[in-house]
């Protein structure tokens, strides 16, 4: 099922919420597809197959899951980049961000973010917002096909 | 007097003037005229003298021509000696033959007029005066008398000379009555003409010219001086028409500038104010954009070691249920129960802040309607319990009705929380007019109610009046219901009684125009 569905990429500074972020996708499958990012910079490395990601071979991920607030590149310049380059604005993005300020909400879908979820201190409602954002996004998103993985 | 005198000669000049001409002329008149008559008296006299002389010598020399005694004739005619103007005196016979002559100086005897006849002839320096010699009827001669005029013209001359002294006298004597009487008019005319000029050149009203002067010319000077005492009555009245109004421009001058300096204090004042304002309008933008940063960095940051620790209990409580006892199960549950304590802590912090700083959007807000839909909601979360709703009708305020449905969301949810301990419920909300036109909407419950010496604790951030475990609570929905009260204008408080319930009171600017 991994080969059909291809990588999840998180990027994510605080290694509890990757763990706690793993668990919640524990279930369905995607946490072995997951590769993690510790900040912004590294994710756009990743996504640009850039520094150490220069030998990357994997394909794009299917979705980026991406923390609002990181060191060095914050959420919102990774989903501008993301968003701005032809070659990779297809991908869905969700973001995943502690805070409920509206001003972040807005700045996140003018920048055209497909999902936006708080996660909740409560966990049992993280994962659910996790798994079903998750779920939704690596089995429901239609993903042109006829794209070529950048680098390909 | 150079002025008044361009016209010609003054009147003084003019009246002696005419006074002069007129006595001269009259004085004139009447010497020659009398001249004239004494002339021609001398002149009768002397004809009429010499006649008689003539006839006497006749009579004298009738028998010497009856005789002819040429001797006597001319003894008789030697008689005319006394006679000084006589120059000639000849007897011609009735034949035109000279008889006998007298001569007092050289020269012919003068021819007769004509025999027998008494005549005379005037010429230019002398008269010659022809008489017949009669006696008996019987003309013998003729007797012929020349004079000359000398006497006649002495006679004339002395008269004249008499006459121009008589005028002389006259006419300085009528000078001087005509000078002294002329002053009689002139000189109040005068002092008229000086008067005037006087309040020309000075336009001083007050001069009044005190002369008396006769006839019309006293009419003048006193109709005269009331026109000057109008003139003077009328610029005293302009005067002080004039200082009346020089005295208000003055003043009203100064009170302008009082006033100018009143405002530009105030204008300074209101200056300085405003830049105070801007300045502290600065301050507190930098101090809300600081709060906005820094309750952004603890809704994100504080809320993150949360889930942690709610997220890894859970996990705990999966991994190890069946290591743990009951005492750890419980100790688990704290942890959880705290962590998600402290994260409603913390969203509630942050509202309450966000609610002081977010602009209000004011509009009319109906909140009879917005009571009934939070009313609604409160029902359905209340299904079960034996709860009486009153609710009056409520008017329009002016405000943001978002946070107007928070009041009215904790306000119900704080009586139906409060209450739930009563077997029969009551909740009843109304309103009634307050000062100022605020409009003041209370909500009454029958609950627990509380001491009334804390009631103003209750509207603190975090204060609470009943235990966590009695009642579940943040604290901090009283403290936000005051200050959206706050921020409209108006104010919230309560009264209560331990155990009688409470009421809750909530004021808020009246619509405009309802």
């Amino acid at each position: 099922m991994s080969d059909g569905i291809g990588r999840i990429l998180l990027a994510e500074d605080n290694l509890n919420d990757v763990e706690l972020t793993r668990e919640a996708l524990a279930g369905s499958n995607l946490a072995n597809e997951m590769d993690v990012a510790r900040d912004g910079q590294e994710a756009l490395d990743y996504l640009y197959k850039a520094g150490a990601y220069s030998g990357r071979k994997s394909a794009d991920p299917i979705v980026i899951l991406l923390d609002l607030k990181m060191p060095l590149v914050d959420g919102l310049e990774v989903l501008r980049r993301v968003k701005g380059d032809p070659a990779l604005s297809h991908i869905p993005v969700v973001m995943l961000t502690s805070s409920s300020e509206e001003r972040d909400l807005v700045e996140s879908y003018r920048l055209g973010v497909n999902a936006y979820v708080v996660k909740p201190v409560d966990f049992k409602q993280f994962v659910e917002a996790v798994r079903k954002t998750g779920i939704f996004w690596a089995v429901l998103n239609n993903v042109p096909r006829g794209v070529p993985p950048p680098g390909a | 007097m150079s002025r008044l005198g361009k016209a010609g000669l003054t009147i003084p000049q003019r009246l002696l003037l005419v006074t002069t001409l007129s006595s001269s002329s009259a004085l004139l008149i009447a010497g020659i005229t009398l001249a004239v008559l004494d002339e021609r008296q001398a002149r009768a006299d002397l004809l009429r003298r010499r006649t008689t002389d003539a006839e006497m010598i006749g009579l004298h020399s009738a028998s010497a021509l009856t005789f002819d005694d040429r001797s006597a004739a001319e003894s008789t005619l030697a008689a005319l000696r006394v006679k000084k103007d006589v120059e000639h005196a000849c007897i011609y016979t009735t034949a035109g033959r000279l008889f006998a002559a007298y001569r007092s100086r050289g020269g012919g005897c003068p021819a007769t007029a004509g025999p027998a006849q008494a005549s005379h002839r005037l010429e230019a320096d002398r008269l010659v005066v022809s008489y017949p010699v009669v006696h008996d009827g019987e003309a013998l001669g003729t007797i012929v008398i020349q004079s000359n005029l000398e006497e006649l013209a002495a006679h004339s001359r002395r008269i004249v000379w008499l006459g121009l002294q008589v005028s002389l006298v006259a006419f300085a004597v009528g000078l001087l009555i005509a000078w002294r009487y002329q002053r009689a008019l002139s000189d109040p005319l005068l002092a008229l003409a000086r008067t005037a000029q006087e309040v020309t050149d000075r336009k001083d009203y007050s001069v009044r010219l005190h002369a008396k002067a006769p006839a019309e010319i006293g009419v003048l000077i006193e109709k005269f001086n009331w026109m000057l005492a109008q003139i003077q009555q009328h610029d005293q009245e302009l005067r002080s028409v004039q200082a009346q109004l020089e005295q208000r421009v003055v003043e009203r001058t100064r009170e302008l500038q009082q006033e100018l300096l009143v405002r530009r204090e105030a204008e300074a004042e209101v200056r300085r104010l405003n830049d105070a304002l801007s300045q502290r309008l600065e301050e507190v933008t930098a101090l809300n954009q600081e709060i906005e940063s820094f309750s952004y960095s603890v809704s994100h940051d504080l809320r993150a070691p949360l889930r942690h620790v709610n997220g890894f209990v859970d996990l705990l409580r999966e991994r190890a249920a069946g290591l743990l006892d009951e005492t750890c199960q419980r100790y688990l549950g704290v942890i959880a129960s705290g962590a998600k304590q402290m994260g409603c802590l913390i969203d509630d912090l942050l509202g309450f802040s966000r609610m002081g700083r977010s602009e209000l959007s004011r509009r009319d807000v109906a909140l009879e309607g917005l009571l009934n839909e939070v009313t609604q909601d409160a029902q359905r979360e209340t299904l079960g319990r034996d709860i009486e709703w009153v609710l009056h009708p409520l008017p329009t305020v002016r405000g943001d009705s978002s946070m107007l449905r928070i009041v009215f969301v904790n306000l119900l949810s704080n009586a139906v929380k409060y209450s739930n301990r009563v077997a029969k419920a009551r909740i009843e909300v109304g309103w009634q007019s307050g000062e100022n036109g605020l409009v003041t909407v209370f909500v009454r419950d029958n609950g627990v109610g509380f001491d009334m010496r804390y009631a103003d604790k209750l509207f603190g951030v975090f204060q609470r009046l009943h235990r966590a475990e009695d009642f579940e609570g943040t604290g901090i929905g009283l403290a936000t219901v005051r200050r959206i009260a706050n921020r409209h204008g108006g104010n919230a408080w309560a009264e209560s009684e331990v155990g009688r319930g409470a009421t809750f009171y909530v004021s808020f600017a009246k619509a405009e125009g309802a």
